[in-house]
């Protein structure tokens, strides 16, 4: 007969490597907090049972029977894709694809719990994860957006500014994977002449006014609570992508203007959603809006710019 | 390779390898729902140096919304 357990409070939705949710635990149960953490690769070796119209969730978890209901629940942490890509080599087996696609989904409809608070609610996310919409949405709240195209015909008078590079990516996430390769695609940057290349046609991709003199500056927002990090290699910015120099990448704490600030929380808002992480480019005094990742990482930043965003989302969350 | 889109062209290509992301001299604790130190018992992102669980930003990239998917 399993022990029964405390109703939570707080409700994760995980992998169990999804590291960034071991310093939300740490942080909540330092509060005290009742949570439940459920990772998606687990859900196999517990019993659950969802009961829809009565909003119940029942779990069995190494040997402790937990109940949710929206009497108890305040909030969800969910960390899951909202879609699963198909990268084009999946050596699973069918009972393990059918077994991903159904967990996936049971996740996502524990949405049904709607009085709690999302961080975020994935229908949110997945409406915000669109970069036409970021950079729309950042536009029309003021924020300053670097001139952009999405476009399968680059022509030389629209993306090339004055004869000058434009920065290009994806306009999702560059990655596919090829006879046991798997390739990742940075940002980049094109001239005019790469504009003659006709496999531009090929997919649409993002052409955006290239922010050279920059430094890049993360925000984490939860709710009103903002958290900036500037991204520093051998003490200055860097002018491409910095992910490729993340081994050498220093990150410091970033006093956002209070103006700039506020709009970062503006957009989390109207996007829909209560965390967001922001990436800007700070170029002179000016602060460019780049795109907002709805489910971004942040644990990094913990300890490597002493921003204390754990506690912060341990507050959302136990509020 | 003359119709390679040119973001798939530029990307970087590197060999996929069995990762193995469960951190070292770690136990998952199903219950607690984090990572423990074998040898202390404690989370492991709260050991001293936190030498443990590193975050994914800092790992190989998979884009933040797919979460190691």
């Amino acid at each position: 007969m399993p022990d029964t357990a405390a109703d939570p409070v707080v409700l994760i939705l995980a992998s169990r490597f999804d590291f960034t949710c071991d310093y939300v635990v740490a942080a909540l149960r330092r509060r005290g907090v009742v949570y439940l953490r459920l990772n998606s690769e687990d859900l196999a070796d517990c019993s659950v049972t969802l009961d829809p119209v009565a909003r119940r969730l029942t779990v069995v978890l190494a040997g402790a029977h937990f109940c949710v209901t929206p009497t108890s629940l305040r909030s969800v942490l969910f960390r899951r894709p909202v879609f699963l890509r198909d990268y084009g080599d999946d050596n699973r087996s069918s009972q393990d694809r059918f077994a991903r696609i159904q967990w996936a989904a049971f996740m996502q409809n524990l949405a049904l719990f709607d009085d709690a608070r999302w961080y975020n609610n994935p229908a949110s996310t997945y409406g915000a994860e669109h970069k036409a919409v970021q950079l729309y949405e950042a536009a029309r709240i003021g924020m300053r957006v670097p001139a952009t195209l999405v476009t399968n015909a680059p022509s030389h008078e629209d993306v090339c500014l004055s004869g000058r590079q434009c920065a290009v990516k994806g306009l999702d996430t560059v990655m596919v994977r090829e006879a046991g390769d798997e390739m990742f695609g940075f940002t980049t940057f094109a001239s005019q002449t790469d504009c003659d290349d006709p496999a531009w046609t090929s997919a649409p991709t993002v052409f955006q006014e290239a922010i050279r003199d920059k430094t890049d500056v993360r925000v984490t927002v939860i709710d009103d609570r903002v958290f900036a990090a500037e991204v520093l290699v051998a003490g200055k910015g860097v002018t491409d992508d910095w992910r490729l120099h993340k081994r050498s990448a220093q990150f410091a704490r970033h006093d956002l203007p209070e103006e700039v600030s506020k709009q970062c929380v503006e957009l989390v808002a109207a996007l829909g959603l209560r965390y967001g992480g922001i990436d800007l480019a700070l170029s002179g005094d000016a602060y460019y809006f780049l795109e907002i990742n709805p489910t971004g990482e942040w644990a990094w930043l913990v300890d490597a710019a002493g921003l204390p965003i754990d506690e912060a989302v341990a507050d959302a969350l136990s509020r | 390779m003359g119709n390679l889109h040119p973001l798939l062209a530029r990307a970087q290509r590197y060999r996929r390898g069995q990762v193995d992301l469960q951190p070292p001299g770690c136990s998952y604790d199903a219950l607690a729902g984090a990572w423990r130190d074998m040898a202390t018992g404690a989370l492991a992102v709260e050991l001293p140096g936190r030498q443990g669980p590193r975050t994914k930003k800092m790992d190989i990239e998979t884009g933040e919304d797919q979460k190691g998917e």
